[in-house]
């Protein structure tokens, strides 16, 4: 028995070293391009090449939609941000999925909404609509009741009712830059292929103060929790995504803030109810719908424009939140499991595609059991020292490395945090990011896998205490 | 060699990241005097590197340099022929950066054979144009333009061109693009009868009002949306003919399209206020419209006007007496608040209707056994 053990943690050991070998290979080309493609993107933004798009009416109109399930906290902050962005033409689409917490009356007390009745026209099949609120002297506000069906079901009811070309879709805790829609809007404008989805990138604004829907003043967060998940949110924004986007490769765009071709969206079948990360399933669904069509389209990422959104506070809400993300990786991955290794989807089924189902949808599980069965090798005397060293430098010390790396990055390009003790404070949480909360947060995404293997597909409900309850005082609500 | 060389040099200096500083110098210089700049901008036309060459194009814009035009034109050309990888919105965007003065310099452009570019330099013609005052264009367009507009952009085999012309020649404001447009109201196209709906949304064509009633019942939504949303440009003239062809038609589209829009626009709200002065004209015809809106069972605007606090008693009380026999859902769901809540001076009025109701619906039960 014991024999049998031991010859099981030797080929488990070896298993693991290549999981954290091609990952971390993986990692640090996504590294070396991002470093190339955001300093070059810092460098050319410097220059404000879309100052021109601000008053041209060759820019096009954007509707953004707001799905919002009960979001009372904040939702007027929200709202207030889109309006005051800094955008020629823009309508704003509030979706409230059925709230109960009187998330509606919030929107119809600060804005003067009346109750109307408006033709619907379903490009694409949803829910049924129970009321529209608008108020004439603010036109570019609609918000629209629907019979609770989930976010992707009130996107798609919030497409059906926009007007623009091209929707951006929003979070109803997000607080957006006034100048984010511009540059988000950038790659499309000053593109010569058909860009039908632009990515922006999204910050924790745990820690910040908020008034009148504007970040007034940046700052970090408080708890480790939060801490540790700003370093990853700049990990992960500024390496992984950039890097797949110099590859053509983009395969995940944050629903919180992205942009995205209306007509073309509809013809992919708008969002997908049988996922429960709309936002992964439909790059996939639009990449499938436009390469079965024949048709050339670019979908890009950009590393400037930023959505501010509020990340969780606990244990429990982190724990939901990263288990539903991994569960619909798990689903979109497995459900286009044709697009691997397939050289019709470009560097998006030959590299991206494989990279995440078996490196990020499979391997988190390989990740969690390593975390448990590496030491237990090393104390039952199945793997030497040096072995056990070697894990320690590939799973902690290289991580380590890439997040303080990703800190640096953010410094020499973006600055958004603007004093050095935030610095500081960044670069030892990128370090202790990887004693343990990286191992907690493995954990609960190989649970997310688990459920999918087990048939659970329900939506967990992420509680949000609100950005703009740091700062009672300020600003209006 | 030398050939070698320079192909290898241009496909080098075509690179992002080797091309980037030529980028950050054209957009500094371009932001010379005209004079200064163009020389320039139009060295760096010739870059090979896309990102450069964009980089000047935005210059132009900025800078207008005196032939800038005729070089975007050529740039634009250059796109719908496939020869250049520059974005079409770029050039566009830089080329509506110019007045209405330099309108002249599209002439001889606009002869060509692909239908593609006399829709977009036209399209940007409707761009600078929608910068002027209406009317005010008239003296600075020039002539020669106006004619290609009026003579052959309103006939062009291209949908888009004829589609974006129809905004041009609305801004001429005479008898012959009174005419045009008349023209174009009846085309066979969705999206020229759109853009000409758009187009004549000025007090000036006010005798296109007949035509554009007529579009309130076009057979494609967006023109019928348009057509409503136009009439609202004929002022008090504009209102009652909508009014009274909401009144009037059977076609149930059109009817939800115009009730759609009183709500959006608030007109219903201004309507709604006549019937707090019961005997005036207006009122009567508020009182229709009101009844025929209830009809289509769109009433939230209007129930919730009739809810207490949201409006003035006689307000209030003229719509009970208009819903009294309305079976819609939310005015029962009205009536029964106003009937529960002992504060309201309406309630003993929603309880009448209310009891009323319930008699009749025992009385027709009580005959359906026998």
């Amino acid at each position: 028995m014991t024999h049998l053990l031991l010859q099981f943690l030797h080929y488990a050991n070896y298993v693991f070293l290549f999981y954290f070998v091609a990952a971390n290979f993986v990692y640090t080309v996504l590294m070396g391009l991002s470093l190339y493609s955001v300093s070059l993107h810092a460098r050319l933004s410097a220059q404000k090449p879309y100052r021109d798009m601000e008053d041209s009416p060759v820019t096009p109109p954007v509707a953004f939609i707001v799905p919002a399930y009960n979001e009372s906290e904040a939702i007027v902050q929200t709202v207030l941000s889109l309006l005051d962005l800094n955008y020629p033409e823009k309508e704003i689409v509030v979706v409230d999925d059925g709230s109960t917490d009187g998330t509606v009356d919030r929107l119809i007390e600060r804005f003067g909404l009346r109750r109307m009745d408006m033709i619907y026209r379903e490009a694409l099949k949803t829910k049924p609509v129970s009321a529209f609120y608008y108020n004439p002297k603010l036109p570019a506000l609609l918000v629209m009741s629907v019979e609770h069906g989930g976010k992707p079901n009130a996107l798609n009811a919030g497409i059906n009712m926009a007007r623009s070309p091209y929707f951006c879709t929003v979070d109803a805790d997000s607080i957006i830059e006034r100048d984010a829609l511009l540059r988000l809007m950038a790659p499309i404008v000053q593109s010569s292929e058909n860009t039908v989805v632009s990515g922006g990138i999204v910050r924790i604004a745990n820690g910040c103060d908020v008034a009148h829907g504007c970040i007034t003043k940046v700052d970090v967060a408080k708890t480790w929790l939060e801490r540790c998940q700003t370093v990853e949110y700049i990990r992960t924004f500024l390496f992984g995504r950039p890097g797949w986007n110099a590859l053509n490769a983009t395969f995940i765009t944050s629903g919180a803030f992205c942009l995205l071709h209306k007509e073309s969206v509809i013809e992919a079948g708008g969002f997908g109810l049988d996922t429960v990360t709309e936002d992964i399933d439909m790059i996939a669904r639009l990449r499938r719908s436009l390469t079965d069509k024949k048709r050339k389209f670019r979908i890009v990422f950009t590393s400037d424009p930023v959505c501010w959104t509020e990340a969780p506070r606990t244990i429990k809400m982190l724990a939901r939140q990263r288990r539903r993300w991994q569960l619909g990786l798990a689903q979109t991955v497995i459900k286009n499991w044709d697009m691997s290794f397939n050289p019709r989807f470009g560097t998006m089924g030959m590299l991206s595609m494989p990279f995440h189902t078996f490196l990020e949808a499979i391997g988190c599980v390989v990740e969690a059991l390593g975390t448990f069965l590496i030491p237990i090798s090393y104390f039952v005397g199945a793997m030497p020292v040096s072995i056990f060293l070697l894990f320690l430098f590939l799973a902690v010390g290289y991580g380590t490395f890439l997040s303080m790396a990703s800190v640096v990055l953010e410094e020499l390009t973006l600055r958004r945090y603007p004093s050095w003790k935030h610095v500081l404070i960044l670069m030892t949480y990128a370090v202790i990011e990887n004693l343990g909360y990286r191992q907690m947060v493995t954990l609960f995404r190989a649970h997310g896998v688990l459920q999918y293997f087990t048939g659970r597909r329900r939506w967990e409900t992420v509680e949000h205490q609100g950005i703009n309850t740091q700062l009672e005082t300020a600003g209006e609500a | 060699m030398t050939s070698l060389y320079t192909l290898t040099r241009s496909h080098f200096r075509r690179l992002r990241a080797l091309s980037i500083r030529r980028a950050e110098a054209v957009g500094n210089l371009g932001r010379l005097s005209p004079r200064r700049g163009g020389a320039f901008i139009r060295e760096a036309l010739q870059d090979p590197s896309p990102l450069v060459r964009q980089v000047a194009i935005a210059a132009l814009g900025q800078n207008q340099i005196p032939d800038g035009v005729r070089i975007l034109l050529e740039e634009l050309s250059k796109i719908v022929d496939g020869k250049s990888d520059l974005p079409v919105r770029s050039v566009k965007t830089a080329l509506v950066r110019y007045p209405i003065q330099k309108l002249g310099h599209f002439v001889p452009f606009l002869n060509g054979g692909n239908p593609r570019f006399r829709f977009l330099a036209v399209d940007s013609i409707r761009e600078i144009c929608k910068h002027t005052e209406p009317g005010t264009a008239n003296p600075e367009f020039p002539l020669e333009l106006r004619q290609w507009f009026l003579e052959k952009a309103i006939r062009d085999e291209s949908d888009d061109v004829r589609a974006r012309s129809a905004v041009v020649v609305g801004y001429f404001r005479d008898e012959l693009a009174l005419q045009g447009l008349r023209n174009l109201l009846k085309d066979e196209n969705e999206f020229v009868r759109l853009h000409t709906v758009r187009a004549c949304a000025d007090p000036y064509y006010a005798a296109l009002i007949p035509e554009l009633l007529e579009r309130v019942t076009d057979r494609k939504w967006r023109v019928r949306e348009a057509a409503v949303r136009t009439m609202a440009a004929f002022e008090a003239e504009g209102t009652r003919q909508l009014q009274h062809l909401f009144l009037n038609t059977t076609d149930r589209y059109a009817s939800e399209q115009i009730a759609e829009e009183l709500q959006r626009s608030g007109m219903l709200l201004r309507v709604l206020s006549a019937l707090s002065s019961p005997g005036k004209e207006e009122a009567k015809l508020a009182a229709q419209v009101c009844s025929k809106i209830a009809s289509l069972g769109m009433v939230s605007l209007i129930t919730g006007s009739m809810l207490c606090g949201e409006g003035p008693l006689p307000l209030r009380r003229a719509l009970l007496d208009l819903l009294n026999s309305s079976q819609a859902p939310q005015v029962v769901a009205a009536l029964q608040k106003i009937a529960a809540s002992a504060d309201d001076p309406l309630q003993p009025e929603a309880e009448q209707i209310l009891d009323s109701r319930q008699r009749e619906k025992v009385a027709v039960v009580a005959a359906g056994q026998d």
